[in-house]
């Protein structure tokens, strides 16, 4: 019914003799909610890496909306609508919350240098509506109160859903989230969980994500694709992933009684 | 109406811009003498060399330190065309002068896009590598260069002495950067200089943003080398050295890289500081030791209270000034005690000779106590001054 968003087509990603990824395929439909999960070191960032392009498939290739996108630079993908963010948070540390925002606004409403250099009135015009944008999704995330601290000062789990506002400035169709609940305490896994969910309803964003928390992936997730040490494990609905005996085995582990 | 009113507020402010500076000229024409002229006019460049390497350094987060190869390249380059059009062509001395800026702006935003092309893939050290080697090879370069007169130098017809001009080109460089971090275009700037990858994470093209930057601030050292061959007369390589390079290095660092008021005050105060401490009268071995212990205790005091108090502003300034008052207290102690020994007492130190170690002294007490530089991100700006002022009525009222 829906069209495949994203196709990661047996790729690898070899760094020397360590095969990191090795013959990986899944495929992401328009608005679906698809998790990654796997035990560690079992080379869930390096995919992430590889779709927004950061590193280069060894073999096979990724293609987005039918285009290939393997050996394109990271800031073409993130213009044809891919974000993403990262794992161990990384924010613009000394700018204000708004500004990390507005920076990432940017690529959908560039300011040309010569404005900026003549602070001419379109410049003027188009900062206020990068900063109207700013705020809309700061919104989103609910951090509008604390748009002028500075990102370093803020809670940890505000930062990650400042992070994740600043990816969604860039307007992706596909966001890429990398472990966004880790380290976060119930009610704040709570919050985020809302705000994913918003973001897939409200904006028609495609998410894919990495988690370690299995009750969040479990609830959220619509797919699933299993990592371990490079492989695709499993493949398949929440339910189905639970009682994949080869899933038990190697990450989620049998329950205890 | 808003826009006409902007406009028209711009354009006054570009006219005070143009005759503030003639003024100044007029003024210093009139009172000073021809050193105290000369002074003005290098201070004016080094704002404009502080200034543009603070688009590099501070607020792109690119360590480059091979900015007098920049001025250099746009000294010669006017030297070289004077060389082909010897009368200036019978163009008047102002047009003939912006007209030779441009073209040594070009000129060294063209060699800052060829090295920094390459180089800024390199990060930090590297980049300060890189750079430092350039500035090395283009000063070694024009030396071997005999069309341009090799180490003897050149002279650049015809001498130009506009102080204005000079002046107004700091202020067009400090405009035009200020401008761009206005905007929300400067957040792509100070963007990569927070977080390269995160950067790149949200569609910023990393290695264009660096290289603009850079053929910016190369462009601006370019003009601002124009202005000084033709204030000067005559150039030499031995004007570009590498401890040019690592001045106007020092003013960004101290003024606080990133902020261009920083680079400013910097660049002003540290070109002038040398050139005063020239009148200094001869001290004793004694006073200038007790100076010395002085100012250890000054740094000391300053950290211990500062360590316990530092809440607000009030708490900020006692604490300053209470360790002023010591370290004061005991620099005349100290000089008490060791003028009772004969030999630190008949010793005399010329002014003139110490001046350098006191100007080295003042950078390392300054960087001990404030590493991030003297007004580390803060920027002047009208809004700022008038949140001042009301700030500082409402606690008159409330005091009243």
């Amino acid at each position: 019914m829906n069209n495949s968003l994203l196709k990661v087509e047996k790729t690898s990603i070899h760094f020397g003799g360590i095969k990191a990824v090795q013959d990986v395929s899944f495929d992401i439909k328009e608005k679906e909610l698809f998790g990654l999960i796997g035990p560690n070191g079992a080379g869930k960032t390096t995919c992430f890496n590889m779709i927004t392009g950061f590193y280069k498939p060894t073999h096979g290739r990724v293609s987005f909306n039918g285009i290939d996108i393997s050996e394109k630079s990271m800031s073409d993908i993130v213009e044809m609508g891919i974000a993403r963010t990262f794992q161990n948070i990384r924010l613009f540390s000394k700018m204000t919350v708004l500004e990390n925002v507005m920076a990432a606004a940017i690529i959908r409403k560039p300011i040309h240098l010569l404005d900026a250099m003549l602070y001419s009135l379109r410049a003027i015009e188009q900062t206020e509506e990068l900063k109207s944008r700013a705020i809309d999704w700061l919104k989103v995330v609910g951090l509008e109160n604390k748009r002028h601290s500075i990102s370093s000062s803020l809670p940890y789990g505000e930062q990650r859903r400042l992070e994740i506002a600043r990816a969604m400035a860039t307007n992706p169709k596909l966001l890429l989230l990398d472990e966004p609940a880790a380290g976060m305490n119930p009610t704040e896994s709570k919050i985020l969980e809302e705000v994913i969910r918003r973001l897939k309803n409200d904006f028609n964003t495609t998410i894919l994500l990495i988690e370690h928390d299995m009750k969040f992936v479990m609830n959220l997730c619509e797919n699933i694709v299993v990592l371990d040490s490079g492989k695709k494990l499993a493949e398949g609905m929440p339910e189905e992933i639970k009682k994949n005996p080869k899933v038990v085995e190697a990450y989620l582990g049998v329950p205890q009684k | 109406m808003g826009h006409k009113r902007t406009l028209l507020l711009r354009l006054f402010t570009m006219l005070g811009a143009v005759l503030l500076c003639y003024a100044a000229e007029v003024f210093v024409c009139l009172f000073g003498n021809a050193y105290q002229e000369r002074l003005v006019a290098l201070a004016g460049l080094y704002v404009t060399l502080s200034v543009s390497l603070n688009m590099i350094n501070g607020i792109t987060g690119q360590f480059s330190i091979g900015h007098a190869a920049f001025y250099q390249i746009g000294a010669y380059t006017v030297g070289y065309l004077s060389l082909l059009a010897p009368v200036s062509m019978g163009y008047n001395s102002i047009s003939w002068l912006a007209m030779m800026m441009l073209v040594a702006a070009i000129t060294a935003g063209f060699a800052g896009f060829i090295v920094g092309l390459p180089s800024l893939r390199l990060k930090g050290d590297y980049l300060a590598i890189v750079t430092l080697g350039f500035g090395e090879i283009v000063r070694i370069l024009v030396q071997n260069m005999d069309v341009v007169g090799g180490s003897y130098g050149m002279n650049v017809n015809p001498k130009i002495q506009h102080l204005s001009i000079i002046w107004l080109l700091a202020i067009i460089c400090i405009g035009v950067f200020r401008n761009i971090l206005k905007t929300g275009k400067g957040l792509v700037f100070t963007a990569v200089r927070d977080d390269e990858i995160a950067s790149a994470s949200v569609g910023i093209p990393v290695t264009k943003v660096k290289v603009t930057a850079f053929v910016m601030g190369s462009a601006f050292a370019g003009a601002a080398g124009a202005l000084f061959a033709h204030y000067e007369g005559f150039i030499t390589p031995g004007a570009f050295t590498m401890d040019l390079s690592f001045m106007i290095l020092t003013m960004v660092m101290v003024g606080g890289s990133g902020s261009i008021t920083g680079s400013v005050v910097a660049a002003i105060s540290l070109f002038y500081l040398p050139e005063w401490l020239r009148d200094q009268p001869n001290i004793t071995a004694a006073s200038f030791l007790s100076a010395i212990f002085a100012s250890g205790v000054f740094i000391f005091t300053l950290s211990k209270a500062m360590d316990r108090y530092y809440q607000n502003t009030f708490q900020k300034i006692s604490a300053i000034s209470f360790a002023v008052c010591a370290s004061v207290g005991f620099k005349y102690l100290s000089t008490f005690f060791l003028e009772l020994v004969p030999q630190l007492r008949d010793m005399e130190f010329e002014g003139n000779q110490l001046r350098m170690v006191i100007f080295a002294a003042i950078l390392v007490v300054l960087m001990l106590i404030r590493p991030q530089g003297l007004l580390s991100n803060f920027e002047l700006s009208w809004k700022g001054i008038q949140k001042l002022i009301s700030k500082t009525l409402h606690a008159v009222r409330r005091g009243v």
